[in-house]
């Protein structure tokens, strides 16, 4: 204890004095921005998206790990990637980080972020245009889907990043629980869903798993979507507010309280929390969930039997390309061709089926796989992308076009929507008044 | 609560000597015979630099800097002086008034549950009852633990598919599938109900204040009939003044900045039921709003200030009757 | 004798009530986190039966816990020490010497307890980010350190001023120096005082929730707390594994208690109103 004690105050000292030194350090290095040279010729481009540590829970981390070091491995001697891994705890910090870089000329060569933060963070001139690029190289151009550069680019044609992945957000739904409560397919109308309800509830499962954020929104959104009108809404109208001036939004969010108020999802639907949509799912309690294709993994860990992955009723799907994008703060030419050479690198058909492979989020580019290739994809989520075509409707998930605020605020209200304590009209003004708050 | 920090009760920190008559006869001394420390000055500044640069950078600064930047428009781009607006704004936020009555709301709370269950558990195990040290031990256990760690607890408690308490309302033939924590009218109780229990703080306390009390106060009363019941309430507790009012203080310290528990359990929700005051402040400095985030903060420590105050004139701490 | 039964009555039903309402449901996370994800679900017994570590066998694999008991067990170790090496020297001369503005610089790191310090968080995070002490290991242990010296140093002054008068003489009759003397007379002397003083620091840092929040936010500096609480926000869903996060948050400040209830108990009551 005598010495132990000793030991430590002395340890603590330096730490203490450590720590003043290094605040001295640290306050008086700036940001410094690309750097190009170091060994002859090589040109080395920072990269604050490049993680260098990847937790082995988090796949899409281990896939930008893997792939920027496939970068460099290729391009050895020409380009290199150095990682400043910058990591937002939280939406608001990650934009905020990102504009406040734009705002100083301060951003990195490559970063990644939602595309909405992209495109306000081009407002300040600073991000690179990559418009000239994919008119000088018309094959990359057109490897890509239409519309692929949708969200990231101006009216004046600029573009300030790649899309990295197009995403068919559908709905799981456990088959034995429908054969046990005597329904043979799943529903292609709302009226049938709300029919379907009733019979899984009769037979003592809980017909819809929510969350009251994510899973929740995933509903409205099909609600909204499915509706004539409905895609236009949630392109471009939705960053508006309003909402409770928009007959289809007024329908799609009675209905969607409907649903609660008729039992027909689980009492712990309100949390915000993922966790109470998911486990009543893949428990085998809940009969149905909405969800993106990198659930499938999550099933198959758990071993939730007999799963099928459909549309939404109505006939429609979420998709979204673009709603992360990878953009670039490079303004010498140099660095430039190393940051245009690594946007090629990471949209080819290699790296994109890889990184589907991997993370189960798909490609935004023309790319059909082979038969020996589908055989590596999960099959559920395959086969509700190859089927996109044949829906009806299509538009983008609420969350591509709204800000944090607007989910936050959708955590909060939504169950007192759900109680009564708010009429439908208070419930989406508070939202309009969150999102006009952005 | 269970943040396990004691407030300090004196004026000037020099009451804060141990209590034995000899030890403050000993302190007087040698404060007497240090005075001529000449000589020391250089080594006693060196002393002191540690406590003093920590103290300031983390103390001081910010006090500073949370009172101005409270007067300005302040965010990650830029801060410009908009005086009294932030608080002008404040008293018309619907959301800061909910979150100043959800506020209040844990304090009384704590004030008028935690602190009175705490002390009645103190005057009891101070009777020395079969078993008073395991049960100190019972009740002080929940103390150590994290609200962070209570909050996930209690999560699983008010599950509404899992929950403990759902199971047992189910068994005893009630509704069991209720949202304790999403409903309206139950979150803030709810919430509340996590950690109002937790009065191990208070419990010894009160404990060793009532080992304080002289035993001849007890022999005189024990002269004039009373025992058991009636020397708790009539001899024990009103000489208990004084612990009570510094209890009461760290239950309002702890309950005015209440955070970690709603942040993990409802994030403020359901309609800013839960949102209280720290909470309010903390999304507004994540969504960027720094100064109005700092006018919450300042009205959080103000009502520190005022609750530490009014309560130490109220119940004269500092002070005792025997 | 009546009245008596009937008080005695009382006494246990309140001692009852209020030891279930405290310590019931942490028994029962506890006791579940030992259940199946069927067991917990299922309801019915209280007792896991039969005993399962699904639960602590998926929070080891889905997460890198150790990793995250590393960083509490540095923040609470290091930052203990680095609160009661400069309490320690602010304590002594603060208890036992004569200078100028001794009174009130006393009482100014008093009232550092006083200070809801939640009211603080912008100024906190900017100072840290100002620094270069934002997100990084050194960082929360230096700001740990500074926002528990204050608790520290009230413990130790109260201490320190109880040690007889004599102890100055003999050293100065020695030849001592100041520090020697803090070396070899006051730190040996004082050891009740910072094991009082170390284990309420220790507990309470290892407890923090909003500081590591707010100023360490990446996965690699998050502590206990943080990461099984966020742990259970994002994307998990194995309740058995979430009672089991919660009994480890747990189980560091319990053991710590139940071994140094002693100095706990009476770290508390030196600090408060004597």
């Amino acid at each position: 204890m005598k010495s132990t004690t000793r030991w430590g105050c002395a340890l603590a000292f330096l730490v203490i004095a450590g720590g003043l030194l290094a605040a001295c350090g640290g306050s008086g290095g700036g940001g410094g921005t690309s750097s190009s040279g170091g060994s002859g010729k090589e040109v080395v481009i920072t990269c604050e998206s490049c993680p260098t540590t990847a937790p082995k829970d988090d796949p899409f981390s281990v896939f930008y790990k893997e792939m920027w070091e496939a970068f460099n491995e290729k391009y050895k001697g020409t380009y290199r990637i150095e990682p400043k891994p910058f990591k937002p705890t939280s939406d608001e910090e990650s934009a905020e980080h990102f504009e406040r870089e734009a705002a100083t000329g301060t951003l990195s060569d490559l970063f990644t972020d939602q595309s909405n933060v992209i495109r306000s963070a081009a407002e300040a001139g600073t991000v690179l245009n990559i418009a000239p690029f994919l008119e000088e190289d018309s094959a990359w151009k057109e490897s890509f889907v239409p519309e692929a550069f949708a969200s990231a680019s101006n009216e004046a044609g600029e573009i300030f990043g790649v899309p990295e992945e197009t995403d068919s957000i559908g709905i799981y739904y456990n088959k034995g629980l429908f054969a046990k409560a005597g329904i043979g397919s799943f529903p292609t109308t709302w009226e049938q869903l709300l029919e379907d309800c009733s019979k899984l509830k009769a037979s003592g499962t809980i017909p819809f798993a929510m969350d009251g954020d994510w899973v929740t929104q995933l509903m409205w959104t099909n609600l909204i979507g499915t509706q004539p009108g409905g895609e236009k809404f949630l392109k471009h109208e939705i960053s508006e507010g309003n909402y409770a001036d928009n007959p289809i939004v007024v329908k799609a969010t009675e209905f969607l309280k409907q649903m609660h108020t008729e039992g027909c999802v689980n009492s712990d639907a309100f949390s915000g929390n993922y966790e109470s949509a998911a486990a009543p799912f893949l428990a085998g309690e809940a009969a149905m969930i909405a969800n993106g294709p990198w659930m499938t993994s999550e099933i198959a860990a758990e071993g939730t039997k007999e799963v099928g992955y459909e549309r939404s009723p109505g006939d429609g799907l979420i998709v979204v390309t673009g709603s992360a994008v990878w953009a670039s703060g490079a303004h010498d030419s140099e660095s430039e061709e190393a940051v245009i050479a690594f946007m090629k690198f990471l949209t080819s058909e290699e790296e994109m089926f890889t990184k589907a492979v991997k993370t189960g989020s798909y490609w935004p580019i023309e790319f059909t796989p082979s038969a020996s290739q589908v055989k590596k994809l999960d099959p559920l989520s395959y086969k509700l992308v190859s089927e996109t075509p044949e829906v009806k409707y299509t538009y983008p998930n609420s969350k591509f076009d709204t800000s944090q605020q607007f989910s936050t605020e959708w955590i909060n209200d939504w169950p007192a929507y759900v109680q009564g304590g708010m009429s439908t009209e208070e419930f989406l003004d508070a939202l309009s008044a969150a999102q006009e708050k952005q | 609560m269970s943040e396990l920090s004691p407030m300090a009760a004196a004026d000037d920190g020099l009451q804060l000597s141990p209590p034995s008559a000899a030890a403050r006869r000993g302190r007087r001394r040698v404060l007497a015979l240090e005075r001529p420390t000449r000589g020391m000055g250089v080594p006693i500044a060196i002393s002191l630099l540690p406590a003093l640069v920590l103290f300031s950078i983390f103390f001081l600064v910010p006090l500073g800097v949370v009172i101005v930047t409270s007067l300005s428009d302040w965010g990650p781009i830029g801060l410009s002086f908009t005086w009294l607006a932030n608080f002008s704004d404040l008293f018309s936020d619907p959301a800061f008034i909910t979150a100043l009555k959800n506020t209040a709301f844990f304090c009384a709370a704590g004030v008028f549950i935690q602190v009175p269950v705490g002390v009645a558990l103190g005057i009891i195990l101070s009777q020395r009852i079969r078993g008073w040290k395991v049960l100190r031990t019972i009740y002080f256990l929940p103390n150590i633990v994290s609200i962070a760690a209570l909050a996930l607890v209690y999560l699983s408690v008010y599950n509404p598919r899992y929950g403990l308490l759902n199971q047992i309302l189910g068994a005893l033939g009630f509704a069991a599938d209720h949202d304790w924590l999403f409903d309206l009218n139950t979150a803030l109780p709810a919430v509340a109900a996590t950690w109002v229990f937790t009065a191990g703080v208070v419990m010894i306390l009160t404990m060793a204040e009532i080992a304080a009390i002289p035993e001849e106060i007890y022999d005189a009363a024990a002269v004039d009939g009373a025992s058991g019941w009636t020397q708790a309430r009539h001899v024990t507790l009103p000489l208990l003044r004084n612990v009570i009012g510094v209890c009461t203080i760290l239950v309002l310290l702890a309950t005015i900045g209440y955070f970690d528990g709603v942040y993990i359990m409802t994030s403020g929700g359901p309609a800013n039921h839960t949102l209280t005051l720290a909470l309010y402040s903390f999304q507004e400095y994540s969504s960027g709003h720094w100064g109005y985030a700092n006018a919450i903060g300042v009205v959080l420590i103000g009502l520190g200030l005022i609750a530490i105050v009014a309560i130490r004139r109220l119940f004269r701490v500092g002070e005792r009757d025997f | 004798m009546a009245i008596r039964a009937l008080n005695r009555g009382t006494r246990l039903l309140f001692l009852t009530v209020v030891g279930l309402a405290c310590l019931g449901p942490i028994l029962w996370v506890v006791l579940s986190s030992f259940k199946t994800q069927g067991q917990i679900y299922g309801g019915g017994s209280f007792l896991p039966n039969p005993v399962s570590f699904d639960g602590y066998r998926a929070l080891f694999t889905e997460i890198d816990i150790l990793r995250y008991y590393l960083n509490t067990l540095l923040y609470a170790g290091l930052g203990t020490l680095g609160a009661l090496a400069s309490a320690l020297l602010a304590a002594y001369p603060a208890a036992r010497m004569e200078f100028p503005f001794r009174r009130s610089l006393t009482a100014l790191f008093t009232l550092g307890l006083a200070i809801p310090i939640t009211g603080l968080i912008v100024p906190e995070f900017v100072i840290m980010r100002e620094l270069g002490l934002y997100d990084s290991l050194p960082g929360m242990i230096v700001f740990y350190s500074a926002m528990w010296f204050p608790l520290a140093f009230v413990i130790l002054r109260a201490y320190l001023s109880g040690l007889p008068p004599s102890l100055e003489e003999a050293a100065a009759l020695d030849g001592a120096g100041y520090f020697q003397l803090i070396w070899r007379i006051i730190i040996p002397l004082a050891r009740p005082g910072l094991a009082t003083a170390g284990v309420l620091v220790f507990i309470n840092v290892w407890n923090d929730f909003l500081f590591n929040l707010l100023l360490a936010p990446s996965p690699e500096h998050q502590n206990v707390q943080v990461s099984l609480a966020l742990f259970r926000g994002h994307f998990t869903t194995d309740i058995s594994a979430i009672l089991a996060g919660t009994t480890l948050m747990m189980i560091v400040p319990v053991i710590c208690f139940l071994f140094l209830q002693r100095q706990v108990i009476a770290g508390l009551t030196t600090g408060a109103a004597r």
